[in-house]
């Protein structure tokens, strides 16, 4: 399926995105009315390109778009933002920004805990929620931030882990996220993994009203089962969804299944 | 007749952005063109001398079309990265000589954003000695390194004499809320980062950015009529090196023949020069090219860049903006040196400013040094 590339200027900064359906002129944000819209928001040093399956799954019937935070992938800036919630306000700017109807908000990792935060921002803008391989609190080893803070001051050569994937995902899958996360300078992830650190979303959970689609990949070794069961617990008549062969990058992974999944959650809700 | 004293720099732009890939180059040289008319306070229809550098045959055509300007006199040098402060020399030369009035002088580059090799990329397959040479593996940042090593061969320069130079540019940078880097670093940062091509570590390697720039130059009876100080070409000489017929030595740079030629132009004297703008592609083309230009003896660059010299505060301030080392660096640098030289002439660099600065020195380096490459130097000052 072809994906079309397009920027819109948020305070100051050119923030790309791929969508599906037919382009539009510069400057005209693309018509998006097939079905239900699902706006998808990347992982920590990620861009769009990660969603690549989901755009083509979901756009196959409806309509979708992913965004590039900024320093992210192709939009602008040196840096990323320095918090989650700064994160939020600027998705939230973007969907503002384009018009976007009504949608359904789908985030993976950092991504989701950006989704959390603007849904309870702003709960009149999705009809659902789904959250992917995410967490409300990350624990993430001082050693995998000490590794990169040593890739960003130029000690290490960038690295290319294992770890975000179940051990029974094939390599190829593997190069497929590789290719993707050299699109972002490490020390925007590594300012990520720091906005990630700092985010306690506990206390958003019960005021939730969106209905919430939990996935969870089983081998996910970053934001492991425990915690997609605490948001399903936690987070007003939610969903969960535990993937087998799947990891940290349940999507990309496992992306029949997970679209499978947020079609079928997508049908239970109201536009 | 002299040209020196009679030509101003009366618009400077640098483009703030630092990673583009929502624009091409020749948006960045639009805005940056743009950003330098305005700063001026002239228009495009005044302008009728162009002046540009890029990669592709033929560019400055297709650029002129799409900045619509319709010149009467072009030059598209291209000499690598000294390749603007040659324009410079060249718009003084022929607005003196009523060949134009308004000369404009534009970059652009998204080197970042497409991910383009600079330094660790191969020479071309062009003419004849690129053909024989790039078999070989050579690299721009092999030049560079090769020159280091002789250096520290023939002098017993080190590898802390170099960072030092790093760590400066990283401190101004944190001066600049434009630089790309602006976190201080340490001496021992910059030892710890990892080899490039020994033995210059990736910290004393120039960062690679997107980004653009331009100029604006008029004859100085007409620049005391625009919006912002007039800051005049004193002085300047361009130099070419190469293999020659023969081996030659790779610390004989281009600098020192455009360096004095320069001074003697502009009847200047080291002791006026109040902060300078080197292209600082490597830690040691700053080393190299104050030596060549006479701020120290031969083989006394590594102490004279140690001890804070060239910090701002320091008795002879270097590229106070952060420099390629940590600022911008999109392939090729050189309009951002004449950039900030007029910036601080005109003392408007707020918390990076040299204070005082009456008289500043550009000094471009294009191409391999060591190797084939061209060096320019211009002489700034207030009118």
């Amino acid at each position: 399926m072809a994906l079309f590339a397009k920027y819109v200027t948020i305070d100051g900064t050119g923030i790309h995105y791929l969508h599906t359906g037919p382009s539009t002129l510069p400057g005209v944000p693309p018509a998006l009315d097939r079905g239900h819209l699902f706006l998808l928001v990347h992982a920590a040093g990620s861009n769009a390109g990660m969603w690549r399956r989901q755009l083509e799954g979901l756009g196959a019937e409806h309509s979708a778009l992913a965004l590039d935070l900024p320093g992210h992938g192709r939009s602008c800036g040196v840096d990323g933002l320095g918090s989650i919630e700064e994160y939020a306000m600027l998705v939230e700017r973007f969907v503002a920004a384009l018009g976007l109807r009504r949608c359904v908000l789908v985030g993976r990792s950092m991504g989701g805990a950006i989704a959390m935060v603007l849904a309870a921002r702003q709960p009149t803008l999705f009809s659902g929620l789904v959250l992917a391989c995410t967490t409300a609190r990350f624990a993430l080893p001082d050693q995998t931030l000490a590794q990169l803070h040593d890739v960003v001051r130029g000690r290490l050569p960038q690295q290319f882990g294992t770890e975000a994937f179940s051990p029974s995902t094939p390599q190829p899958i593997m190069v497929e996220a590789w290719r993707e996360q050299v699109k972002t300078d490490p020390r925007v992830r590594y300012g990520d993994l720091l906005a990630c650190r700092a985010f306690d979303g506990r206390a958003l959970l019960p005021r939730l009203r969106t209905p919430t689609l939990v996935v969870a990949g089983m081998d996910d070794a970053v934001t492991p089962v425990s915690c997609a069961e605490e948001l399903a617990r936690e987070i007003p008549g939610a969903r969960l969804a535990v993937l087998e062969q799947a990891g940290h990058q349940a999507p990309l992974e496992q992306s029949d299944a997970v679209n499978r999944l947020i079609l079928e959650f997508a049908g239970s809700l109201a536009r | 007749m002299s040209i020196w004293g009679r030509t101003a720099v009366v618009g400077a732009f640098e483009h703030p952005t630092r990673f583009a890939p929502d624009k091409t180059a020749f948006q960045l040289h639009a805005e940056s063109a743009r950003g330098a008319l305005e700063d001026a306070g002239l228009h495009v229809q005044d302008v009728d001398g162009f002046f540009t550098a890029g990669f592709s045959a033929m560019h400055m055509l297709s650029l002129a079309g799409h900045l619509d300007l319709h010149p009467t006199y072009v030059d598209s040098q291209m000499i690598g990265g000294s390749s603007f402060v040659s324009h410079c020399l060249h718009a003084a030369a022929a607005i003196e000589a009523g060949l134009c009035h308004v000369a404009l002088v534009t970059y652009g580059s998204t080197a970042a954003s497409e991910r383009f090799a600079i330094g660790t990329g191969g020479g071309s397959a062009g003419d004849p000695p690129d053909q024989f040479e790039a078999s070989f593996g050579a690299t721009l940042v092999g030049a560079y390194a090769m020159v280091a090593q002789r250096h520290m061969h023939e002098f017993g320069t080190t590898s802390e004499q170099l960072a030092e130079i790093a760590v400066t540019m990283r401190r101004h940078a944190g001066l600049n809320p434009q630089a790309k880097y602006r976190e201080p670093i340490t001496v021992e940062d910059v030892l710890a980062s990892r080899m490039i091509s020994s033995p210059l570590h990736l910290l004393d390697c120039c960062v690679i950015s997107d980004g653009g720039g331009a100029l604006v130059l008029t004859s100085l009876e007409r620049a005391r009529d625009l919006r912002k100080p007039p800051v005049v070409i004193l002085g300047g000489a361009e130099a070419l090196r190469h293999g020659g017929r023969g081996v030659r030595d790779v610390l004989d740079i281009a600098a020192s023949q455009s360096g004095p030629l320069a001074f003697e132009r502009a009847g200047l004297r080291h002791d006026d020069v109040d902060l300078c703008a080197i292209y600082d592609s490597y830690t040691i083309t700053v080393l190299a090219t104050l030596e060549a230009l006479g701020f120290c003896r031969p083989g006394e660059g590594g102490a004279f860049c140690a001890d804070g010299r060239i910090g701002l505060g320091g008795a002879l301030p270097v590229n106070p903006d952060g420099g390629g080392l940590s600022s911008n660096h999109p392939g090729m640098r050189g309009i951002f040196l004449v950039i900030e030289a007029t910036r601080q002439l005109r003392r408007e660099c707020g918390a990076r400013q040299v204070a005082d600065a009456e008289i500043a020195l550009v000094h471009g380096t294009g191409g391999f040094l060591g190797h084939r490459h061209s060096g320019v130097t211009m002489l700034l000052g207030r009118a």
